[in-house]
């Protein structure tokens, strides 16, 4: 790959990154899993980005690299091949379209998120930087805080609550700027 | 019953049963909308992974140049480490968005980083340590302290022990969470989420946000989830805890055995390490509601309840007013309109000073309640007085029954019966008709009321909670004298739970 490519290439990633790695982990439920699949994917878009249309803009190539991580995902889900991976495959293809849908609002949202995080502090943020950041299970967070993993689950799903209507609410008002 | 959201939550974090994956992608199969839900969550989880892990990175990388080492994320690209192995798998769990590294050249990624180092390094956020002052000596009464250090009130202090031989304090710590002690009592603050109570009585609020606050007795670990609690740590070292409100996690240190408290329910943990559910009792804790709400003194007909359980519609008395503290510290989230703002004494309807406070104030609300005992066949007339200081000023009195069924949704929950018209205050001017005033200060409500026949009385205090009406903070200083103030409460605590 030229240098230009490279580039060029490196700046459409990042900016489609998040929106693939939402699709693959809305499917592959696993940090470390999710990773290794948009791992494989980033490593297929690069040796295929010569087929991508030179003159497609970001969103063009986000909807490619998320065509790439559905087989990518599907690929995943079949060799773990239970019914759980079974029930998730059947709906890949209208998740990665919902996600389609919905992609006028992933600024905004990211945006709104930004402001929502800076309201979070105290003992949600350092589990969420656990979880997020470090990616550790519930389980390890809890021993790590001297918690039960139910009180771990309780307080991310509050959490979870929480920063998404927060989220809907700035978009709701419009208000995201701080 | 779990809802779907909860299960959406459970999934992302691969927690869900197969049943729950089953219920879950059907339901998404049922409706485009329902798709569109689910990636909205997908979506948030997606951004957490990478803003957190951006943050992490950027903040291991600068701890990496201060040591003048190089980075972990360059560890990562060694093509010695085995793609499968655990050290590897442990490693790309916090690398992402990183996972380009292997597929590109390393001027490709030199590229990235830059890209994404940029995007991040805004948002880097350290936690404070413990030895920087996380809470604020909120209000001490008649307090002696024990051991060697005291405190005053206003004074800033991190990791600490608090001894009182008698009296009370409350502490407020920046994440919310409120405490407030009954001497004689210890109690070590460890961290902004820790606690130890040795002996004493407590009560802790812990606001949303700040779930998670734990408080340790010698054989008991009650972890907060949101909620209101007591503990009474006996002479005998048992433990009772009360929830008043929400939920608390009560466990045995050293053991797997553990309970969910509930609104309501109380627990006594002996030596014998079993958990023992007992009938729940507030009124141990009950002289600590005033210095825990915010009540600085009262005088005449003033008495307390306990800010949980939530109905008082029916508690009543000849001669007592209640002060009923609504809940926790909020936020107005949209105007609140209140019947009277100006200082001065309000004996007629057409003398008040309606105002509308505007939203976004963070205010503590009171309702004053008096209620007497009716019996339905002798025409009764009781009358009562007395006056209440808070220790932050009030915002507004809501005394009108339009404004008091109105606010009711803003505060809701103790059900005082606002609805009803004949709870509001009957500012006539003659005999039978109320009296309201508020201090110049705007700290003091003083009442004087009228309740003939099947009336009775209600009245919604607005006070402000927000920072800047908190005491000026100063540093605690060792051995300092004790600044508390003299204040005295000299109503009578509430006999039953408030019931």
């Amino acid at each position: 790959m030229e240098h230009a490519q490279v580039t060029r290439f490196t700046t459409l990633w990042t900016q489609a990154q998040t929106s693939v790695f939402a699709v693959i982990s809305s499917t592959v439920t696993n940090f470390a899993d999710a990773e290794d699949v948009l791992q494989k994917v980033s490593t297929i878009a690069v040796s295929k980005f010569a087929t991508f249309d030179t003159d497609g803009d970001g969103d063009a190539f986000t909807g490619w690299a998320i065509a790439i991580a559905r087989f990518e995902i599907l690929r995943h889900l079949r060799d773990r091949g239970t019914d759980r991976h079974e029930y998730i495959a059947e709906s890949v293809g209208q998740i990665a379209d919902a996600f389609e849908e919905i992609r006028s609002e992933y600024d905004n949202r990211r945006e709104a998120l930004n402001q929502c995080m800076k309201q979070l502090q105290g003992r949600p943020r350092e589990v969420l930087r656990k979880r997020y950041g470090e990616g550790l299970k519930t389980g390890v967070i809890a021993k790590l805080l001297g918690l039960t993993a139910g009180n771990v689950s309780v307080i991310l799903n509050r959490t979870y609550r929480k920063l998404r209507e927060c989220v809907d609410g700035r978009l709701a008002t419009g208000s995201q700027a701080p | 019953m779990t809802s779907m959201e909860d299960i959406i939550v459970a999934h992302l974090h691969d927690e869900a049963s197969v049943d729950e994956v089953r219920d879950l992608f059907e339901w998404i199969r049922e409706n485009p909308e329902n798709a569109k839900e689910f990636v909205r969550y997908a979506l948030l989880h997606a951004q957490l992974r990478g803003q957190l892990s951006g943050e992490l990175r950027a903040r291991k990388s600068a701890e990496s140049a201060t040591a003048d080492r190089p980075t972990p994320n360059i560890a990562i690209e060694s093509p010695a480490q085995s793609p499968g192995s655990k050290v590897a798998r442990r490693e790309r769990r916090s690398r992402f968005p990183y996972v380009l590294a292997s597929a590109l050249a390393a001027s490709l990624l030199m590229v990235l980083m830059m890209v994404v180092f940029r995007k991040t390094d805004e948002s880097i956020a350290l936690l404070p340590p413990t030895q920087q002052p996380f809470a604020t000596i909120a209000q001490t009464v008649d307090v002696a302290w024990g051991g060697e250090r005291s405190f005053g009130k206003g004074d800033r202090t991190a990791a600490n022990t608090l001894e009182l031989r008698e009296g009370f304090v409350r502490l407020e710590l920046d994440s919310g969470v409120r405490v407030t002690l009954q001497g004689p009592a210890r109690f070590e603050l460890i961290t902004p989420e820790r606690a130890k109570l040795t002996s004493g009585l407590l009560t802790a609020t812990v606001p949303l946000g700040a779930e998670g606050f734990r408080v340790d007795t010698p054989n008991a670990e009650v972890t907060d989830l949101g909620t209101a609690f007591g503990i009474h740590l006996d002479d005998n070292g048992i433990s009772n805890v009360s929830v008043f409100d929400g939920e608390v996690d009560v466990a045995l240190p050293d053991s797997t055995e553990k309970r969910l408290l509930k609104e309501g329910e109380s627990a006594r943990i002996g030596n014998g390490k079993v958990i023992e559910s007992v009938d729940f009792d507030g009124t141990v804790f009950e002289k600590l509601w005033p210095v825990s709400s915010g009540i600085e003194s009262s005088s005449g007909a003033f008495r307390f309840t306990p800010p949980w359980p939530r109905r008082i519609r029916f508690v009543r008395s000849d001669d007592d007013i209640f002060v009923v503290p609504e809940g926790y510290i909020t936020r107005l989230t949209e105007p609140l309109t209140v019947n009277i703002t100006t200082p001065g004494e309000y004996v007629h309807e057409k003398s008040l000073t309606p105002l509308e406070l505007s939203s976004g104030q963070t205010v503590r609300s009171f309702l004053l309640h008096f209620h007497p005992e009716h019996d339905g066949d002798r025409r009764r007339f009781a009358r009562t007085a007395g006056s209440i200081r808070f220790e932050r000023p009030v915002l507004g009195l809501i005394v009108l029954h339009e404004e008091l069924a109105a606010s009711a949704d803003v505060f809701p929950g103790r059900r005082a019966g606002e609805s009803l018209e004949h709870r509001q205050l009957e500012l006539t001017g003659n005999r039978i008709g109320d009296v309201i005033a508020l201090s110049d200060d705007r700290q003091t409500v003083s009442l004087d009321l009228a309740a003939p026949t099947r009336f009775s009385d209600l009245v919604r205090v607005i006070v402000d909670a927000s920072v800047e009406a908190a005491p000026t903070p100063t540093t605690a200083t060792d051995g300092g004298p004790d600044r508390s103030t003299d204040l005295k409460h000299d109503s009578k605590p509430l006999d039953s739970n408030g019931e």
